[in-house]
Formats: structure tokens, sequence, C-alpha cells
């Protein structure tokens, strides 16, 4: 009955039998040699599983971050984030930025036009005042975009004029005094606004007229090259062309006095 | 001295990042190990451990001692290796390099065990890694959890949610079917035996 029970076999090979069950066993295994020679097996194959051991590699897991561990977040927090999010995350700052700079280029018939700046339709800088006139198509967009600052502005000089206005007798004096100095701030404000703005578009335009004029200078430069390599390609050819001519006018002349003999 | 698995587990319940980190520190090796064991793929074995202490973590509050920490950990990890095998629909892999690094080798070597010993050591290593692969993963992870872990035949049962027999009747079939596989790959019972 012993030979049949697994149970017995395993709990003797890993020793979880109760004393009295190992006692027993061990009484049967002394007449058993069928038993005798599963457990020896199964021995050595406990032997052979103990050689097959996982790599060793770095770990040092860590569960950063502050607070309570049963906060749902925080462990989400902890997470490796995925290329993925760093991208998206990328592209958002590079749009917010563009919105920010409010980068604009323009192609027309007298080169090209890159402006930047944002709340453009604030105080326009003198370099941007300068292309609006020199330019078609811009204008029009530009005089949309005046329109747009114009009508703000006009909005904040309403607001500054509701500011403005007599109190009642109640409140005189300290609502006055509070009237005015948010109206001057509002005034500051802007004025920092238009400051910030122009020093940003005008440094953005120099740098671009700069890389402008350089490719001007390059490209003329490279025409110019051009031009030269074409003259000499030319030249050539001519030069061939007149010495077949004259080989070709000698051959008939021969011809024709051989003719004539 | 060092504080025990449950003096940590109660600092890490209280709030206490370090403790748990001090327990992610002393079982992030068996994790690893038993991942490894359970699917085959370094990578993803690393993955799954991660993922035991994140899990773990996230339910600390919620774990009230019935069980040891370390099972508990263990219960993680199989549930995760089983979502593996399944999301990826294969069996475990036995994942062996191509060469023996020679190097890597000697810093193994015990003492008195000659290089053509080590050399044999480890393709025994591997032929145990393939028969451990061709088993059924119920039985393959009974055998992982006494052979490299030693629990009890009483700690796989509740583990495993399955009778004491049922885990005795799994690691027989197991080891019967590991010693076949060796026994077809050439490895004889006294291949150690020097």
């Amino acid at each position: 009955m012993m030979c049949d029970s697994k149970e017995l076999i395993v709990g003797y090979v890993y020793d979880e039998l109760a004393i009295g069950e190992r006692r027993e066993f061990d009484a049967h295994l002394a007449i058993c040699a069928d038993c005798r020679l599963e457990i020896e097996e199964l021995q050595a194959t406990r032997t052979h599983l103990a050689l097959w051991a996982p790599p060793v590699p770095e770990l040092s897991f860590r569960v950063i971050g502050g607070g309570a561990p049963a906060a749902p977040a925080l462990p989400q927090q902890s997470r490796f984030v995925p290329a993925f999010a760093f991208a998206a995350a990328a592209v958002i700052v590079l749009a917010v930025a563009a919105a920010i700079a409010n980068v604009e280029v323009r192609y027309a018939p007298d080169g090209v036009t890159v402006r930047t700046g944002w709340a453009r339709s604030g105080a326009p800088p003198d370099a941007q005042v300068a292309e609006r006139t020199s330019t078609g198509a811009p204008q029009m967009v530009e005089a949309s975009r005046s329109g747009d600052f114009a009508a703000l502005d006009r909005r904040l000089s309403q607001i500054e004029a509701a500011l403005g206005e007599a109190p009642p007798a109640a409140t005189l004096q300290a609502a006055s005094t509070s009237r005015m100095s948010d109206a001057e701030i509002l005034r500051r404000v802007r004025q920092i606004v238009g400051d910030a703005e122009a020093r940003q578009e005008t440094a953005v335009a120099r740098r671009m007229l700069d890389v402008v004029r350089d490719f001007e200078r390059q490209r003329r430069t490279d025409v110019a090259l051009i031009q030269q390599g074409i003259g000499q390609y030319q030249g050539l050819t001519n030069t061939e062309i007149a010495q077949n001519r004259d080989m070709l006018n000698q051959l008939v002349r021969a011809a024709s006095s051989r003719q004539e003999k | 001295m060092a504080s025990s698995d449950e003096e940590l587990v109660t600092l890490s319940q209280g709030g206490d990042l370090d403790s748990f980190n001090q327990l992610v520190l002393r079982w992030e090796r068996p994790i690893y190990a038993l991942a490894y064991r359970v699917i085959g793929r370094e990578e993803d074995a690393r993955d799954v451990a991660q993922e035991t202490f994140l899990r773990a973590f996230r339910a600390l509050k919620g774990f009230k001692g019935q069980a040891k920490f370390s099972s508990w950990l263990y219960r993680i990890t199989l549930n995760l290796c089983r979502d593996w095998i399944r999301r990826e629909k294969r069996t475990p892999v036995s994942q062996a390099p191509e060469g023996i690094d020679i190097i890597e080798l000697a810093g193994e070597a015990t003492p008195s065990e000659s290089m053509e010993e080590l050399v044999g050591r480890r393709q025994l290593g591997r032929a145990v890694s393939k028969a451990m692969a061709m088993l059924p993963e119920d039985q393959r992870t009974v055998i992982i959890l006494k052979e490299y872990h030693g629990l009890t035949f009483q700690e796989i049962a509740e583990l495993l949610d399955c009778p004491l027999s049922t885990v005795k009747t799994r690691l027989y079939q197991g080891l019967s079917v590991v010693r076949k596989q060796l026994h077809q790959a050439g490895v004889s019972g006294d291949a150690l035996k020097h």
C-alpha cells in the first residue's frame, strides 16, 4: 500500500512526514527496493534542480515619493513614465512655446518675413512696422490685428474710465485712492507687456534678418559660381564647334579640289 | 538588529517609506527569482518583480497580516506571472546564453571545483531549465515554491488555494517529469558524483 502513496513518498523526500509516519515509512523502505530506488531518483532530481540558478541582475527597486502608502496616487507617481509620454509632453511644450512666441513666417516677392512675439496685437516694434508697410498681403493680416489691438485698447480704456469715474460720496477717499491705484497698475502692466513684447520681437526679428541676409549673400555667391561654370563649359563647347567646323571645311575643300583635277 | 518583516510592514503602513524600501531590498531578489523561474525571461521577470512591489505598496493598508508578508508577495507575483503567461499565450521559455563566459564561470567556481566541472554544472543547469519549461504551470509553480523558496506543503496549499494533497501530487508528478526529461537529455542520476 505504501508504494502507491505518492504523498508519502513526496513527504519523505522533503522530510515533511510526521514522526510516526516517517518511522513507518523507514520500516517499509527496509523491505521495498522499488520505493528505495524511487526515493533515490527523486533525491537525485532534487540535486539537479538545485543547479538551476536565475541570473543575478542589478535590481535596487525603490518606491519613491512621499505620503502614506494607502494614497492611491502614489504608486502611479512611482511608475516609470513611458517614452511616448515624454514625447507628448515635449510636443505640448513646443506647441505652447510656439503659441507664446507666435512665430510667423511669410514669403513675399521681396523676401522672407519672420515675426514672433506673444499678443502681437500689442504695440508693434519698429521692425514690425517697417515690414507691414513694405509688403502686400501681410498688411491685411496686420491690419485686422491692428483692429483687434484697437478694440482691446478701447476696452482697456473703458475699464480705466469706469474705474476713474467719481464714486458715491459715502465711499469717498479710500475708494478713490483704490481706483487710482488700479488704473495705474493697469497702465503699468500694459506698458511692461508692450515693452517686453517689443524687445522680444526686435531681437528675434534682428536675428532672423541676419539669417536671411546671410542666406541671400550665400545664394548670390552660389549663383555667380554656377554662372561662371556654365560660361566655362560654353566656352569649351564653342571652341570644339569651331574646330569641327574648320576640319569640315578643310575636308570639303580637299574633296572639291580632287573633283576639279 | 534587523527589524522583522512584520515590524517593517507596520511602519510602512504608518507611512514610513524607508521601511517599505527595506522590505523591497530584502525581498526583491527572491521575488525576481520566482518570476524568472516561472516565466523564464529576464526582462519580463524584472518587470513582474517591479510591479509586484508597486502593487504591494498600493495595497499595503489592506494587508492585515493573516499570512506572512513574503507569502503575500509570492501570491502577487504568481498572479502577475499568470497574467503574463495568459497575455503572451505561451509557455515559459528556457532562456540560456549562447556562449559560456569563462571569466564569469571562474567567479562562480568553488575552490575545489575544476573548470570542466563548472562547465558541466552549467550545462546541467541548462538541462534542468529546459525540463522545467516543459512542465504544466501548476506543477512548475509547486516545484519552484518548494525547491527554491522552501515553503512548506501547507504554505503552498494556502498560497495556491488548493488542498494539501493536490500540492503533493503536483510535486510528485512534476518531479517525475523532470526526472524523465533529464534522463532523456542524458543526465544520469550520478552526473554530479565525482
